[in-house]
């Protein structure tokens, strides 16, 4: 349908049964890649037809553009037909780095805001894209601690964004944790972002685990503060995919469900259109 | 690598960390969101493994399951982006280590194994199959095996008793883990070591149950007996039942 919000739901394992029995119905699934490529049996199975029934945006984990090592092309080969095979438009990763000579972590490790990894992350973001034929969309992520800095994240972000071409996944909670544990103005910050450069968007949920120190779990439900940073957002926009993030801690589909709509309404009342393309 | 060494020993510092926790000297705006990180990593590891491993998890004490996750956390190396894989590190860390000797459970490395080779056979990527027929002649037509399996040889058998009871029943024991094409369980199956060399020459010569005996029987030192026939012939059948075999090749090879 034309002209209609963009709301997608992430595509898990725990919640497989409700998106293939039609009990949830996003306007698009998002997967992680590296949870599926070359995967065979049940779930490659589930997969396939999962995928038949969604529009698919493909977010990707391992790939690690903040290592000093040469990329994994091998990977990226990998990644490259599977996001052919699926008619993916739309591929993002974190600005982050979470392997290190070659050993893979799972986690997402910061970068330190510097001007020479500026320069280095600006150059493999450039090779990833030249070797996929598409725009990588490069998302801020959630750091509980900045590592040798000698500029803001802002700076940082807009730098790569800037240098490197990209386009931005912009994860309206990690902006909220963020400002909420670095002492900064999220508003502020919103205000900062390359906007025109966005091509995606994240919400999710998070957890406060000290007084002063927010966790991001995707494990729990989005808070009243990062819808009023998403209203201020999408405001501020063109319209772009928006995707509730849900990893663990599933709840009542119908809590899912009001998430969803809570989103959708704050778009539609922003006069927020978008159509994948 | 357009990072100066300032900056790449930072990164480096910051894993360091996170693998040991040995204090590092790193210019960081929040210790405590420091702590954060090896904490999340060592819980990414942990609830990996754990749902990985649960008959090790279980039968481990909690030290030695401790040891083994801080150490592989420390210096292991997880090498592909698929957290399902890291259990083949993990197994093959435990191995080259030596842990079922450091902890006095020789069942341990074929316990992993046994763990491990599950994910695996219930992962693996869909291998295209021959075409094949669903009826024939066990005896005589050349059988056409589900490529998805693995077949592995243990000392300790992990998968016929729990584990501290097999150091007793220390022997040769063969294993055969395979996906069903339809409904994609891992099933298992002990095999007895003449079915292994049944299997194996259906596997790489294609040739009939037929032939193969034929061909063992020639062999002075091993002659197939009746029993040992009527045997073979049910081992193919239940395999074939089980769709450990598809089924038949449409034709005769010579
Ligand atoms: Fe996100």
């Amino acid at each position: 349908m034309k002209n209609k919000a963009q709301i997608g739901l992430g595509f898990r394992r725990e919640i497989a049964d409700a998106f293939l029995d039609g009990d949830i119905k996003p306007d698009f699934i998002e997967v992680a890649a590296e949870n599926w490529i070359e995967l065979g049996g049940y779930w490659g199975d589930v997969f396939r037809r999962v995928n038949e029934q969604f529009p698919l945006i493909v977010h990707g984990l391992s790939l690690s553009i903040g290592s000093p090592e040469e990329l994994d092309f091998e990977f990226l080969k990998k990644l490259k037909t599977f996001l052919k095979t699926y008619h993916v438009k739309i591929y993002s990763e974190h600005l982050s780095f979470a392997k290190f000579e070659n050993a893979h972590f799972f986690d997402l490790l910061p970068i330190p805001f510097r001007e020479d990894s500026v320069k280095h992350i600006s150059m493999r973001i450039r090779q990833v894209q030249d070797y996929l034929e598409m725009p990588l969309a490069i998302e801020n992520v959630s750091y509980y601690t900045s590592v040798e800095a000698e500029m803001t994240e802002q700076q940082f972000i807009n730098n790569i964004v800037e240098e490197s071409g990209c386009n931005m996944l912009l994860d309206v909670n990690n902006v909220f944790v963020n400002a909420f544990n670095h002492h900064y103005d999220p508003y502020q910050f919103i205000d900062d972002m390359p906007l025109d450069k966005v091509s995606y968007i994240h919400m999710a949920g998070h957890k406060r685990i000290a007084p002063d120190l927010i966790i991001d779990t995707h494990g729990e439900a989005i808070i009243e503060p990062v819808y009023q940073l998403f209203d201020y957002t999408t405001k501020k926009m063109n319209p772009v995919p928006i995707l509730l993030e849900r990893d663990f801690n599933f709840p009542e589909l119908n809590e899912l469900k009001t998430e969803l709509t809570a989103l959708r309404s704050i778009v539609n009342k922003n006069q927020y259109h978008h159509v994948i393309q | 690598m357009l990072y100066n060494k300032q900056t790449y020993h930072a990164e480096k510092l910051l894993v360091e960390w996170c693998r040991t926790g040995n204090p590092v000297e790193l210019n960081v705006t929040r210790q405590d969101g420091l702590k954060q990180y090896r904490r999340l990593f060592r819980n990414n590891i942990h609830n990996t493994l754990v749902q990985s491993f649960p008959i090790a998890f279980e039968v481990l004490t909690e030290d030695e399951w401790s040891q083994l996750i801080d150490d592989f956390f420390a210096t292991g190396k997880v090498t592909d982006g698929r957290v399902w894989l890291m259990a083949g590190n993990f197994y093959e860390f435990v191995v080259v280590n030596e842990y079922a000797a450091i902890f006095n459970k020789p069942w341990l490395d074929d316990l992993l194994l046994f763990e491990w080779v599950e994910i695996e056979v219930h992962t693996m990527n869909d291998i295209p199959k021959e075409h094949f027929l669903t009826s024939g002649d066990l005896f005589n037509d050349i059988i056409e095996i589900n490529p998805e399996y693995r077949l592995i040889t243990l000392e300790y058998p992990v998968h016929l008793y729990a584990a501290e009871k097999t150091v007793e029943k220390k022997g040769s024991y063969f294993l055969l883990v395979y996906r069903h094409p339809e409904n994609f369980k891992v099933k298992f199956s002990n095999l007895h070591p003449l079915a292994v060399v049944v299997f194996e020459k259906i596997r790489l010569e294609r040739k009939s149950l037929k032939q193969i005996i034929d061909e063992m029987d020639a062999l002075q030192e091993t002659p197939i007996d009746d029993t040992q026939k009527l045997e073979l012939q049910s081992f193919v059948k239940q395999m074939l039942e089980e769709k450990a075999f598809l089924g038949f090749k449409s034709y005769y090879k010579n």
